[in-house]
């Protein structure tokens, strides 16, 4: 076996698109983190702010890429896809200026 | 700033440096090392890719530029993933940040990754390596990287 060939059975990504998927996850990650520390999420919005809902469903999509990536458990599997994670990331776009800046920025240097 | 004392080692409080390694012996070393030459610095450990993107994740916020200012990874890791993976996500992401890679494979057998990246911040050095070999490594990559860097950012 060379070691080109063992390289390639252990590693996790084994394509550009896996590499842009795992750095995508990454960013949504450090987006979630900056968005539930703002305090106008808190700010009543003629009910709960609509943006929290926003928050626990990405939180919970990239915890569920998160275990399907490194947990491995074949038993479980999600209804999420690669497109998931790119809409999210547009989704979270719309919410806030310096977040767009920011995955504007954070996804410029893929690929 | 990086300054350099009389013993050439570099002191600079605001040195951070992510080591991703799962050899307990290799740790030892490399955190003895670090010790030697940076005088000032904060280091985070990870034995494997997931822990160390956690790091990542957990270091960085979505103001900062550059969450490292070196990532040293050895490319054989715990679990599932390697520290040339861990390579392209942070290069896609971040890639003003230096990562040195060190592995046992030689030169010749990493040729082709080597070459590929050699352009983007991707460094090498094959283990089992002298103290002052790392240690001219890892003050030739602060040093690069900060010329750069301050090059992107005027």
């Amino acid at each position: 076996m060379t070691y080109s060939t063992c390289l390639t059975d252990i590693s996790l990504i084994k394509s550009v698109d896996e590499c842009e998927n795992l750095q995508q996850l990454v960013i949504l990650k450090l987006a979630t983190n900056w968005l539930e520390k703002q305090s106008w999420l808190n700010t009543a919005y003629g009910g709960l702010n609509p943006v929290h809902e926003f928050l626990f469903e990405t939180q919970l999509m990239t915890q569920c890429f998160w275990e399907e990536l490194f947990i491995k458990d074949k038993k479980i599997k999600f209804h999420y896809d690669a497109l998931d994670l790119k809409n999210k990331v547009y989704e979270m776009s719309l919410i806030d200026d310096d977040l767009k800046i920011y995955l504007i920025l954070a996804t410029t240097h893929f690929k | 700033m990086l300054n350099h004392n009389i013993e050439g080692a570099i002191m600079d409080d605001s040195i951070k440096i992510l080591v991703v390694e799962d050899d307990k012996s290799m740790v030892m070393i490399l955190e003895n090392s670090l010790d030697k030459i940076l005088k000032l610095k904060t280091i985070n450990w990870a034995v494997s890719l997931e822990k160390a993107i956690e790091q990542l994740i957990h270091h960085s916020d979505i103001i900062q530029k550059k969450p490292y200012d070196l990532i040293i990874a050895d490319i054989i890791l715990e679990g599932q993933g390697t520290g040339l993976d861990l390579y392209k996500v942070v290069n896609g992401l971040y890639p003003h940040v230096p990562f040195l890679i060190i592995t046992a494979l030689s030169f010749r057998e990493l040729s082709p990754v080597i070459n590929k990246y050699r352009k983007k911040n991707f460094n090498y050095l094959q283990k089992p390596f002298r103290y002052s070999t790392f240690k001219d490594k890892i003050n030739q990559i602060l040093i690069n990287n900060q010329t750069q860097y301050a090059d992107v950012n005027e």
